[in-house]
């Protein structure tokens, strides 16, 4: 093939957003790319009040910077106090007007694994939202460098390296529109899928099996999002990942979630996800239909503690049915120092191709694992983290982060 | 809004004085020694074989994700058949492990899926040993990457320049 007629086929809006959202984004950008599930300790049930998407993560609003100041943050022996610091700001002094909503995220991490000690950069993004009335744009552009072969980053990548070296990445970019005084949200483009608890873990079975994390598992569509002081849902018609080729490699359907609030500090939801493609981008078999439907739990018990819930059934076109969970158990000590314990269970159904293959963990039978880990918000823009992750099978590993946000 | 929680700091060291030790935790925890990145297999197959690409993980596992429970019955069988018959051990995170065992099935001409073109052969063309697959029929990754060529990285660093000059541009005009 030519370079010119390569050049014809790249679709204009990609090789536009390749270079428009970039720079829009460095111009008037990057906030943390965290969802904190959690906050429901403190009657936090929604997202939207604290995150541009209406279901959680990602940009921070004026309001989420505040209050992530004043709940999140090590207090460091400063008493209780209604107003945030100024050091909450974008780049801990900006104060940006509400229209305007700009992050970043450097995330730093070591994985001892096997007696091996890695060095990599997690994640180096930089987040924007920008909102006109009831309309808003908003995304995100960073670089990623993975393996080849590698479940993570790839999906999101920009520019088409192939092998292991510097991709840019774009995990969001999307138009919106508020309705009914910001009840109703409508949004087009690259979007988390709308399933489950939206945590910050990327590599917890429950995200990776489903493939609804927020590390690179977005997918391109449009979504209807609502919030009530009662209940909260997102529903997404997926359209597929456009910056996966060729297409018979894009998963089509429906992705998404409703929660109820059942007490104040409690809530109870449903998800469903369903998808089809011609071929599956991960075990390459053809016609694939897979499916994800399940329900969540989140609730605190008494101040400190807060509990995450939820079990999913797998199916699979091509294996046979499997299941997927996780239990999380977030303990506050003291503001802005959190422990945590993980229960993970899988079985991700034994392939129907194979119909000789013996069960192992994880494949036709229970594999089960652990996480404990330790949450540290020392500073408004700084957090580190460290995980012990065991699992059955597999080797221990153990996981640190260190995390700037702008 | 829950506030009994934004009373509940205990008296910590003022920031000044915690510094040091946040520095040096934060240094501990993301600085480390320089990394002993191993290849991963598909790569090390690719160059050892000249293969018209690196092949995806399936070659040898049930999902791109790979993982020691996940084998295909497939090239892997064969090759984990001569590895045990001869004792040798394939180690996870290093490719040349597989070395003897590759050599072991290329000297033995093995044949998974019998379609008399030997494993190792199948692999140099770019072809399933175990069937009838076409190993470089994988996805691309990012826009219109079914068409343009493989990468671009000078590209990408002149981007990710540009985009650094305009932040501090940026900055600057904000001060």
């Amino acid at each position: 093939m030519t370079n010119g007629s390569s050049r014809r086929s790249v679709p204009t809006f990609c090789r536009i957003f390749a270079w428009v959202i970039p720079l829009i984004l460095v111009l008037f950008a990057p906030s943390r790319a965290d969802a904190y599930t959690w906050m429901i300790r403190h009657s936090y049930t929604g997202c939207g009040i604290c995150h541009a998407d209406p279901s959680g993560g990602e940009v921070l609003t004026a309001y989420g910077r505040a209050q992530s100041d004043l709940l999140l943050s090590m207090k460091w022996g400063k008493g209780e106090s209604a107003e945030p610091s100024s050091a909450s700001n974008f780049l801990g002094f900006v104060d940006l007007p509400p229209e305007v909503m700009l992050g970043g995220s450097t995330r730093l991490a070591t994985t001892v694994k096997d007696g091996e000690l890695r060095a990599f950069p997690m994640q180096m993004d930089l987040y924007g939202q920008f909102r006109f009335g009831d309309f808003f744009m908003g995304g995100n552009a960073g670089a990623a460098r993975v393996a080849v072969g590698s479940p993570h980053a790839r999906a999101a990548q920009v520019t088409t390296g192939q092998g292991k070296e510097f991709n840019m990445i774009s995990r969001n970019h999307y138009l919106g529109l508020d309705l009914a005084e910001g009840s109703y949200t409508v949004r087009a483009g690259r979007l988390n899928l709308p399933f489950g608890i939206r945590i910050p873990e990327h590599t917890a079975r429950v995200r990776e099996v489903t493939r609804t994390d927020r590390e690179s598992d977005q997918q391109h569509g449009l979504a209807l999002a609502y919030n009530s002081e009662t209940a909260r849902g997102e529903i997404m018609a997926i359209a597929g990942n456009y910056q996966i080729n060729p297409d018979k490699y894009r998963e089509r359907g429906y992705s998404f979630f409703f929660e109820l609030m059942a007490l104040d500090r409690t809530a109870i939801g449903l998800s469903s996800l369903y998808t089809y493609a011609k071929t599956d981008r991960s075990s390459l078999e053809d016609n694939v239909a897979r499916g994800a439907h399940g329900g969540f739990l989140r609730t605190a018990i008494g101040d400190p503690f807060a509990l995450l819930l939820e079990m999913n059934l797998l199916t699979n076109s091509t294996t046979k049915l499997g299941y997927v969970g996780f239990m999380q158990g977030d303990y506050e000590i003291v503001q802005g120092l959190h422990a945590l314990a993980t229960l993970e269970l899988v079985n991700q159904g034994l392939p129907k191709s194979q119909p000789d293959l013996a069960p192992s963990p994880g494949l036709g039978e229970l594999q089960a694992g652990g996480w404990l880990s330790a949450a540290w918000f020392l500073f408004p823009h700084l957090d580190v983290r460290i995980d012990a992750i065991i699992r059955q099978e597999e080797p221990f590993m153990l996981l640190s982060q260190l995390h700037v946000y702008l | 809004m829950n506030s009994e929680l934004t009373s509940r700091a205990l008296s910590f060291p003022r920031p000044r004085k915690a510094l040091p030790f946040v520095v040096a935790l934060a240094l501990g925890v993301s600085v480390a020694l320089p990394a002993r990145a191993s290849e991963p297999f598909p790569a090390y197959l690719a160059e050892k074989y000249e293969m018209p690409c690196v092949p995806a993980c399936t070659l040898c596992h049930l999902t791109n994700e790979g993982g020691a429970l996940s084998f295909r019955d497939g090239f892997v069988a064969d090759l984990l058949q001569v590895a045990n018959a001869s004792g040798n051990t394939i180690e996870a995170g290093n490719p040349e492990s597989m070395a003897p065992a590759l050599a072991l099935v290329e000297s033995m001409a093995m044949d998974k899926d019998m379609d008399k073109v030997t494993d190792i052969d199948e692999l140099k063309a770019g072809t399933d040993p175990g069937g009838s697959a076409l190993l470089c029929d994988v996805p691309k990754y990012g826009c219109g990457a079914s068409s343009v060529a493989p990468s671009y990285p000078t590209r990408f660093g002149a981007l990710a320049l540009a985009a650094s000059v305009m932040l501090m541009l940026g900055l600057r005009r904000r001060r």
